[in-house]
């Protein structure tokens, strides 16, 4: 059984322009210890795919219209809501985009790692906030700062923090939400290296949601990759770097610059990602992709095995992509 | 030099283990001006608790003698060495009256508040976290509170349960608990949807834990600052139910009745109206002074 199964996943948004399909039957399989990255365009609905593993969707908005998620065997989706409470924080962690926003103003730094604590283990306050200075050392930030707020750490600092909370638990599965985003280049790599760092210490697995490539690389084992709420490849590291099938993902490796080719131009994808009220009817990449056919319009592709372990969501079955590579 | 060394040290110390409500004083101390209006408010419990103990100790004689004794002769006499703040109709001392109403007008002003507060921060802040169906509920009925005027409300009240101290405290309290669940909800409703609601949410915290150390710390300071405006009034609606008869009895000392019988002497003796509509005003004044120095100390961004 795998440690991490998600089946035919739809969640849709309600909103006053309509109904907004987020996330469209997204499959995916984790193992454990497994690393995999989510890399897709902002609004492709990674984050409300983490989101919905942890059941933190906001319940007004968003609808999980059919799927299953399973963890070690259960069904996260139908699990009641306090033995959903359980597993957040201690079995399954999420580290937030935001560290500026993620942190509670009102609390000392380590208060907010101490009640991490102290929701799924019954200590007095003074372990938690033994425990709590112990992350925060593991994270490397003097224990004697655990009396100050959010406010008087740096934003690479407070992202230690929010790491801190999500690891207070020795959670087994990590979901991080583009945890370098918000900071800068020299900062990224410390959290990254620091993430990598605790997560073998622990052994926990990781999703890493991001649309960096570079990050995706260094840290992931497989990769899926997510357009428009679909999965359009999905394979380990190596397949998507070096033996692209979708023209999509092709378009994303082209528009970075490479260190080691002389490029006057990058090649960016033409276009925008559609609008997810009005999808389009067929591979939901037609109106962007310069090899759509009239079949591409009209009919939705499945994936297709290319490979061992290696998926692509194309008509072209991977024949199409060296050649807008090379455009 | 060293010594001025260890001094900083030790000072850094302080700061380090400094508690939020630490914090927040060592802050609040730098405001002036809601500092005078905490020693106010503090001078006025002082005066109310030592009235209270002096009735307690004297068996109400020094009351009788100083607060309820007439004398035609002094007469709505004017202020002087003998009687400060002069006297009134019966020829009864004016400061000694002024001094003995406090309590009344604060504890019945405070406590009515807070017993609003403690119910209207529950129904808001259930509303407001909740949402939906349950929202609409609450405050629905809260609506309809709302839409009876709050005196006709309390005069409701008073004559449903009849006068006394307790019923004149949920005459005050009942007409403001709506007023206080709707800015709890709606300062519970800014923060709700914040991020660091979600990121406690992620760690496994419950409700009542998400409401309690996130939600309402986050959303407390426009409640305060209401809280405090409010008492301001709650201490008007007791002078008014004195006026219409139904609060306070005379001869008790209220600050209202005071001020309503005067109103009759306002063209012969000024200082029987001025005298108490000053203590009243500073009174309020102080207590908004006290809370918006409360709402700038609690806010942490300003810290340091």
């Amino acid at each position: 059984m795998a440690f991490l199964e998600i089946n035919k996943i739809n969640i849709d948004y309600v909103t006053e322009d309509g109904v907004v399909e987020a996330v469209n039957d997204i499959d995916l399989s984790l193992k454990e210890g497994e690393s995999l990255g989510l890399v897709g365009e902002t609004g492709a609905g990674k984050t409300t795919l983490a989101k919905c593993i942890m059941r933190i969707l906001p319940e007004r908005t968003a609808r999980i219209n059919s799927g299953e998620i399973f963890y070690k065997g259960t069904d996260l989706l139908k699990l009641e809501p306090e033995k959903m409470r359980e597993i957040r924080g201690s079995e399954i962690a999420m580290i937030f985009q935001d560290p500026m926003t993620a942190l509670n103003p009102v609390l000392t730094v380590g208060e907010q790692i101490a009640e991490a604590v102290q929701n799924h283990q019954k200590v007095d306050d003074a372990e938690a906030m033994k425990k709590a200075e112990e992350m925060l050392e593991l994270v490397g930030i003097p224990a004697a700062r655990s009396s100050e707020y959010p406010h008087q750490f740096s934003g690479g600092m407070r992202q230690r923090v929010v790491i801190a909370i999500a690891l207070a638990c020795n959670p087994k599965l990590l979901i991080a939400d583009e945890p370098t985003t918000a900071l800068d280049v020299t900062i990224q790599a410390q959290v990254l290296e620091m993430i990598q760092k605790l997560r073998t210490q622990m052994k926990s697995s990781l999703i890493l949601i991001t649309h960096d490539l570079g990050l995706v690389a260094q840290n992931c084992e497989s990769v899926a990759v997510i357009y428009a709420g679909e999965i359009v490849e999905y394979g380990t590291v190596h397949d998507i770097f070096k033996d692209m099938k979708h023209p999509y993902t092709v378009g994303l490796f082209t528009s970075i610059p490479k260190i080691n080719e002389d490029v006057k131009r990058l090649t960016p994808i033409p276009g925008n990602t559609p609008d997810p009220v009005h999808l389009p009817k067929g591979c939901k990449f037609c109106t962007r992709c310069a090899y759509a056919t009239e079949k591409c319009q009209n009919e939705h592709p499945e994936l297709y095995q290319s490979s061992e372990g290696h998926f692509v969501r194309c008509f072209l079955k991977g024949q199409g992509g060296e050649k807008y590579g090379k455009q | 030099m060293t010594q001025q060394g260890m001094k900083k040290a030790t000072g850094m110390n302080e700061y380090q283990g400094r508690s939020l409500w630490g914090e927040a004083w060592h802050r609040y101390k730098k405001n002036k001006v809601a500092v005078a209006g905490l020693v106010v408010v503090i001078a006025l419990l002082i005066i109310a608790l030592g009235t209270i103990v002096i009735d307690l100790v004297t068996h109400e004689s020094v009351y009788n003698e100083l607060v309820l004794k007439q004398d035609i002769y002094r007469k709505l006499a004017k202020p002087s060495m003998q009687h400060i703040f002069g006297c009134d109709e019966y020829g009864r001392d004016i400061f000694f009256r002024m001094v003995w109403g406090t309590r009344y007008s604060l504890f019945i002003g405070v406590s009515s508040i807070l017993f609003a507060l403690a119910i209207g921060l529950v129904l808001g802040s259930i509303a407001g976290y909740y949402g939906g169906k349950i929202d609409n509920f609450i405050m629905r009925i809260m609506d309809v509170f709302l839409s009876i005027p709050s005196m006709v409300m309390a005069i409701a009240v008073v004559t449903a349960l009849g006068t006394g101290t307790f019923n004149l405290v949920l005459s005050i309290a009942i007409p403001q608990i709506p007023r206080l669940a709707r800015i709890v909800r709606a300062s519970v409703m800014t923060v709700r949807d914040r991020e660091f609601i979600e990121s406690a949410r992620a760690v496994g915290a419950n409700d009542r834990l998400i409401i309690t150390q996130y939600v309402l710390p986050n959303a407390m300071a426009p409640i305060i600052v209401q809280t405090s405006l409010y008492i301001g009034q709650a201490i008007l609606a007791i002078a008014g139910l004195s006026f219409l008869g139904i609060g306070i009895q005379p001869p008790t000392p209220e600050w209202g009745s005071i001020l309503n019988a005067a109103r009759t002497y306002m063209r012969q003796a000024w200082h029987i109206s001025l005298i108490p509509g000053l203590v009243i005003m500073f009174t309020v004044l102080s207590l908004n002074a006290a809370g918006d120095g409360l709402r700038d100390a609690l806010d942490p961004k300003l810290k340091n």
